[in-house]
């Protein structure tokens, strides 16, 4: 019987171990890729105005 | 005359009939008329009563060890460990983790329904299997065949054909036996509860998670490596994107193809002389008790969460905790629309539904561990 017991601990223990691992693994991964993502967007419109021929084009005609 | 015909009868089949044979007979037959008639599992039950029959024609030896084609079968396919990890790259190929990724609490809820596989083994050990026994009895309320069938084989190959036939069976049987306990175990308000909205996942992500579950679950879980590697790798071939012809593969012919030599020879492990016996009532009993004490530890941890998180998680959402996917999200999707008609949990629930599948097998990986 004791052994059963240690199986059930251990089991459980494991399997919420496991599971907590690839939580703190999937909360982290988010945080990194929207953080990512956030910087692209503020990176976006800087491009547009610094890289947008269109508009220096327009300015040239001024 | 008379004594060359009566010597030509003795060859036969007919001659070595016998009522325990035909028990079995009968039993294959309910099988292959639950998966027609019923359409209960049909991949599955089809060609395990078909097995079951093939296996008990008497002189037809087709699972005489070294001989028989079932036997071979059974020994190549099952006892080298082939065909249930095989059944995983499939399985792998067809899962979508991003419900899970969006929601990334809900995996807790995929080991919580692993709860009714240890209180199982701890009843079934009570009740007299031994440790390796009770340990397959209890893998059944993990809802997952090809584990079940995985287990069974390295600990107690004797209850492999009962232990697979139970678990399909009461996969088939999710609609019925899951939605009397999630009612029983929560009130109307708690059904109705809507879930915040889900953020969206980015490929980067999807991508990762397969690579980062194989280090984790097999560093942490070393006998559960060759579920999860195979079920991470067609999970990588899916979401990927650059290998669609191996994830079409994995996904369609191979799975189908394994799926035929699975079936036939677990049935026919099915012998009347193993099957035939008090125990295997027991066995299908437990195999009950494990489904129902899954669901109810899935929607219980639910229930526990919500004591301390702001934003309430339906407590239905436990139930889809059992690796029958997608089945159990379907339950779980079914008696939320019971409550709120506008209360749409299916996407929701498969982020526990996959959870269970791995929690399944990380559970099989540590009564590998710890019983092999």
């Amino acid at each position: 019987m004791s052994n059963s017991i240690t199986i059930f601990v251990a089991g459980i223990t494991g399997v919420f171990l496991g599971m907590g691992l690839l939580w703190l693994f999937i909360k982290i991964t988010s945080i990194i890729v929207d953080r990512i993502d956030q910087d692209k967007v503020a990176d976006q419109p800087e491009q547009g105005k610094a890289g947008n021929p269109t508009e220096e084009k327009k300015e040239e005609k001024k | 005359m008379h004594d060359l015909f009566a010597m030509l009868f003795t060859t036969t089949g007919f001659f070595h009939i016998t009522p325990q044979l035909c028990i079995m007979w009968a039993i294959g037959l309910i099988l292959i008329y639950l998966a027609i008639a019923k359409d209960y599992e049909p991949l599955l039950l089809l060609p395990i009563g078909f097995g079951i029959i093939i296996a008990n024609l008497p002189l037809a030896g087709l699972m005489e060890p070294d001989v028989g084609l079932l036997w071979k079968f059974y020994q190549y396919g099952i006892q080298w460990e082939i065909i249930p990890p095989v059944i995983f790259l499939g399985l792998g190929a067809l899962t979508d983790f991003g419900p899970l990724i969006a929601n990334p609490r809900l995996i807790f809820l995929g080991a919580g329904a692993q709860g009714g596989v240890y209180i199982t083994f701890f009843i079934a050990h009570a009740m007299g299997f031994d440790l390796r026994e009770a340990a397959t009895i209890g893998i059944i309320g993990g809802a997952d065949g090809p584990t079940t069938i995985f287990l069974a084989t390295k600990l107690a190959p004797q209850l492999l054909g009962t232990c697979a036939v139970a678990a399909y069976s009461y996969m088939a049987l999710v609609p019925i036996i899951q939605p009397p306990i999630m009612k029983m175990m929560t009130t109307l308000d708690e059904r109705k509860i809507r879930m915040k909205k889900s953020r969206k996942v980015k490929k980067l992500e999807k991508i990762l998670f397969p690579l980062a579950s194989t280090f984790v679950i097999i560093l942490l879980v070393p006998a559960s490596a060759p579920l999860m590697a195979m079920f991470m790798l067609g999970n990588l071939f899916r979401e990927s994107g650059v290998v669609e012809r191996l994830n079409h593969t994995a996904q369609n012919a191979l799975l189908n193809i394994v799926t035929i030599f699975l079936g036939v020879p677990i049935g026919a492990t099915m012998n009347a002389e193993n099957f035939l016996q008090p125990r295997v009532i027991f066995i299908f009993m437990l195999g009950l008790v494990a489904f129902m004490a899954s669901t109810m530890t899935g929607v219980l941890l639910a229930k526990i969460m919500n004591l301390f998180s702001k934003d309430k998680i339906n407590p239905l959402l436990g139930a889809a905790g059992v690796s029958a996917v997608p089945m159990a999200a379907r339950v779980v999707h079914k008696v939320a629309m019971e409550a709120d008609k506008k209360n749409y949990l299916l996407m929701y629930a498969m982020g526990p539904n996959v959870a269970g599948v791995i929690g399944t097998a990380i559970a099989a990986g540590i009564f590998l561990t710890m019983l092999q």
